[in-house]
């Protein structure tokens, strides 16, 4: 882990409140999520479907869908506002400060040009990128093409993509899928964000390409210090991945705590009985230990805690009141109402 | 912030603006159904035959609400009694060339031998420009207002076939059809009771808009002159009969191509609503 | 000796690519290359692979979906080639398939309780549409389902929901095999850990076998007696689930385990085993198909495609140096 470099946290999820417009009706998504990374740090953001976790970080660069509106709260990246921008500014963000990488890049790479004109066309975009002198404006049009095609190359190389100096005429339809997510993650890397957010993107690969992309983003992490947000819902990449972890449940995060600290001591009733559930290799044949029911809809969820109908701790207020977040030790909080807490 | 609210009035106004539309659409439909009906039964045939030619091209007036064409014939009389023509006409041209299409259709996507032949006999009346087609057979059969139907059922059934066998070629391919068959379930069952119901909505959701079609080819033949003639009355030689006198007298082709209009824009609203219902529900 | 329930002998399958009416053929998708394995009645046998490898299609071929290029399949000591008519619906009924894709596996125009009802009187299971609705209620219901969903259509039920409902749909023709194509793929963890723990019990109590097809390592150790792991359309490696799990000798089985991410982040990283990408079936490599990806690659493993050989009892691995890879990795 690499020490903490000082500044404002790279991305500051405050209060976080969303509906989305389901059926004719304004249905609550999100409740309250906070959230915050520091430079360098990387953040598992743990749920299943339906728990909002894509949705929260949909929220960051401003690609929430229509039928989506923020009720309450803030969204910082490096200190700046996010949320009510304009959509030129929000594209600004997404070209320079955050990255977006999403789960299936085959539909995100586009068939009819090269792998190398579409990390190409980022520094086109944004031609300051490829000069550190400050000149970039003086270059001609051909040195820019130069020096574009020659920093793809570079990125390729970044991403462990073997000869990029072949790859990079390629065509996306000739590349593996494990190839193809590298690519992507290439032109995500290219624009030097603060923040790369990555959503289940190793979800549609197999799993030796899996550890291939895992191992990368390792090693990209220590390489070029790396802020990442990292949505999945297999604990496995977040134990192997994350510094620290948030566990959404329902639109709320229900825990957040140091990567070591969830996995050995989880507090919150659905955090245990998530990592309970979950079959591992180790010792004898598993038992199954599943959690029964299942995630509430949005569109009629339990009162009280959501989680309350299926918690093997239900107590008294569970079914009443909504819990507030509690601190349960530095840096590791929950919302439960065994725990007490208040917001 | 606005942006998301106001994505979402829209859509709601747009469903409820497509159902009103579509009522009002059948509702329309329905009265021109109606019109045409009771002007079958209370308007004599004899009007086509009320030639007075001293009264030719009349303003519309308290006599002639839409005043009279070219022969001196009351121009009301004569659209309302076209009115059962042209729906019966257009309807069953389109509904015969359904039948064909999506019957041969099916057939091409279920038997593999008779794919090609198929495809290659629509290509061949594909490749002739319908009112052409409609023509040569027109001129063979003769130029009755039954034997331009035929030619226009000739001129309107490949696209159903080609529809109906690209919807059952991909269906085919479909998981659930794999997984009954594993079920036991028999090809012929499994045509009759899976796959038809599957793809025939969508072919069928275009009918309503080529009846329009149907209604504005009628014209085009009678415009150039393979038309049944004025002494049939069809809104379509109507408006082609109307249109040497369009500066004088526009009536001749504003109320004639009003009903084509009217009857044409109604359907696709209907058409429209239907073919909606029918299928985004099947999209999860 | 009991005969295997299931028994499948070198079984292939090859689909051409390119050809038609005028078409020259181009090539050859070797599918299934020779594959053979034994199911003893009452077990659990897993089927494990990456994607391109050939499961599905050995899937398909087990429930004379696709005919086989050559090769034998008998179920109960009886050959399944060139069943007909009633033969070939008691074959139907006592073989099933759950698939991957549980919405597309259902008709969307068909409510559930006639997605239910329609197997039952096709395989001739059950007579009488009052008797079947009561076998359609039960399967629902053994599946931990609300009878209410019987009147619904696929496209309103919840995913877990759907997966349910075809599980419920080939128990209730009451098979004695039961293939299940990538159950969970689709299926939040909760989920999952409900639907096997459900149908770990059900085996018991209904007398089935199953067959499970996954590319999810952790799944199949979890229910599987024994299991094969395939790679371009061969087995590698053969062996009871605890033997693969805790020794593997084939290079790829070891890379496929190391491949899990441990929910521990305490746990070793190792690096990835396996280089490159997933090759296709199209081009299949000469030699040993994985050398290419093999770390341990020597100049025989070019040379020649090792058989799959018994190593250890009842382990049985294609390699030209069984082991390498534990032994490497300590």
């Amino acid at each position: 882990m690499s020490p903490r470099a000082p500044g404002p946290p790279v991305l500051e999820v405050e209060e976080l409140s969303l509906e989305l417009g389901i059926r004719g009706r304004w249905v609550q998504a999100l409740d309250r999520v906070n959230l915050r990374i520091e430079r360098g740090e990387a953040l598992g953001l743990v749920g299943e479907s339906g728990s909002g976790k894509s949705l929260t970080a949909l929220s960051v660069p401003g690609l929430l869908p229509a039928n989506a509106r923020v009720t309450n709260g803030a969204i910082r990246v490096m200190g700046e506002h996010v949320l009510g921008r304009s959509e030129r500014e929000l594209a600004s963000l997404r070209a320079r400060s955050v990255a977006f990488v999403f789960q299936n890049p085959t539909t995100y790479l586009n068939p009819v040009l090269t792998v190398g004109r579409q990390i190409a066309e980022i520094f086109e975009r944004s031609p300051e990128l490829l000069d550190t002198t400050g000149r970039a404006a003086a270059l001609s049009r051909l040195e820019r093409r130069r020096r574009a095609r020659h920093k793809s190359i570079e990125y390729l190389r970044l991403v462990r993509i073997p000869d990029p100096d072949r790859i990079v005429d390629q065509y996306p339809f000739a590349l593996s899928g494990g190839m193809q997510q590298r690519v992507v993650i290439a032109m995500a890397l290219a624009r030097r964000p603060h923040l790369v957010i990555a959503d289940e993107i190793t979800t549609a690969l197999d799993v030796t390409v899996q550890a291939q992309i895992l191992g990368l983003l390792a090693e990209l992490r220590r390489q070029i210090d790396m802020t990442l947000l990292l949505i999945t819902h297999d604990l496995g990449i977040v134990a192997q991945l994350a510094d620290r972890v948030a566990v959404m449940y329902s639109g709320r995060v229900v825990e957040s705590a140091d990567v070591r600290r969830l996995f050995r001591a989880p507090r919150h009733p659905y955090s245990r009985a998530l990592l309970l559930a979950v079959p591992t290799l180790h010792g004898d044949r598993t038992v199954f230990r599943p959690i029964p029911g299942s995630m509430p809809a949005i569109t009629d969820p339990p009162g009280g805690c959501r989680f309350h109908p299926r918690c093997p701790e239900v107590f008294g207020p569970c079914a009443a009141a909504r819990p507030g977040v509690a601190t349960v030790e530095d840096g590791h909080t929950v919302a439960c109402h065994l725990y007490g807490g208040e917001g | 912030m606005a942006a998301p609210l106001v994505a979402r009035l829209y859509e709601v106004a747009g469903q409820l603006r497509q159902a009103r539309l579509a009522a009002a659409g059948g509702l329309v439909f329905l009265a021109i159904l109606a019109t045409g009906l009771a002007a079958s039964a209370l308007i004599p045939a004899s009007v086509v035959r009320d030639v007075k030619f001293a009264a030719k091209l009349a303003p519309p007036s308290a006599a002639h609400w839409f005043g009279t064409d070219d022969f001196g014939r009351d121009l009301f009389s004569l659209v309302l009694l076209a009115t059962h023509l042209d729906l019966r006409a257009a309807l069953t041209v389109v509904s015969a060339a359904l039948v064909i299409g999506v019957g041969l259709g099916a057939l091409a996507g279920f038997v593999k031998g008779l794919d090609e032949p198929l495809m290659r006999i629509t290509d061949v009346f594909l490749s002739i420009p319908s009112l052409v087609l409609a023509m040569a057979i027109a001129s063979v059969l003769g130029r009755s207002l039954e034997n331009l139907s035929l030619a226009l059922v000739f001129v309107s059934w490949p696209i159903y076939c080609r529809l109906m066998r690209g919807q059952v070629l991909s269906e085919k391919e479909k998981p659930y059809v794999r997984a009954l068959r594993s079920l036991g379930v028999g090809r012929v069952r499994m045509i009759v009771r899976h796959i038809i119901p599957n793809t025939v909505f969508p072919v069928i959701a275009r009918a309503p808009a080529d009846v329009g079609l149907i209604l504005i080819t009628l014209a085009a033949l009678s415009y150039i002159g393979f038309g049944p003639g004025p002494y049939v009355p069809e809104w379509g030689s109507l408006v082609a009969a109307g249109q040497a006198y369009i500066f004088q007298a526009p009536w001749l082709v504003l109320f004639p191509g009003g009903a084509i209009f009217l009857t044409s824009l109604s359907l696709n609203l209907v058409g429209d609503w239907a073919r909606d219902v029918f299928d985004p529900r099947l999209r999860s | 000796m009991t005969v295997p329930l299931l028994e499948v002998q070198d079984l292939v399958k090859h689909f051409p690519v390119g050809g038609g009416l005028l078409a020259r053929r181009r090539g050859l998708v070797r599918a299934v290359d020779g594959v053979s394995f034994q199911v003893p009645a009452g077990r659990t046998f897993g089927l494990v692979g990456e994607s391109g490898c050939g499961k599905s299609t050995v899937a398909m071929l087990l429930l004379k979906l696709l005919e086989p290029t050559a090769g034998r399949i008998a179920f109960d000591g009886r050959d399944v080639a060139g069943a007909r008519g009633a033969a070939l619906r008691d074959f139907r009924r006592r073989v099933q398939i759950v698939f991957q894709d549980p919405y597309g596996s259902l008709d969307p125009r068909q409510t559930i309780v006639s997605a239910l009802t329609e197997p039952l009187s096709t395989l001739g299971v059950v007579a009488g549409r009052a008797r079947a609705v009561e076998r359609a209620r039960e399967s629902i219901a053994l599946m931990g389902l609300d009878p209410e969903v019987l009147g619904r259509l696929p496209h309103e039920l919840s995913g877990g929901q759907r997966q349910r409902i075809v599980i419920a749909r080939a128990l209730a023709v009451a098979p004695q095999l039961l293939v299940l194509d990538e159950p969970t793929a689709s299926v939040d963890v909760s989920l999952q850990a409900q639907i096997l723990s459900r149908l770990e019990e059900l085996k018991g109590a209904q007398g089935l076998t199953y067959l499970l097809i996954s590319h999810n390592l952790v799944v199949v150790r979890s229910m599987s007696d024994r299991v094969a792991v395939m790679y371009l359309g061969r087995l590698v490696e053969v062996a009871s689930a605890d033997e693969l799990f805790t020794t593997p000798l084939h290079p790829y089985a070891a890379a496929l385990i190391q491949a899990i991410p441990v929910p521990d982040p305490d746990a070793p990283r190792v690096a990835a085993l396996a280089r490159g990408d997933v090759p296709s079936p199209v081009r299949i490599p000469a030699g040993c198909r994985y050398h290419p990806r093999c770390p341990y690659a020597e100049r025989v493993c070019r040379d020649t495609e090792p058989p799959l050989a018994t190593v250890r009892p009842g382990h049985l691995a294609a390699c030209h140096f069984p082991g390498v890879a534990s032994r490497a990795t300590g």
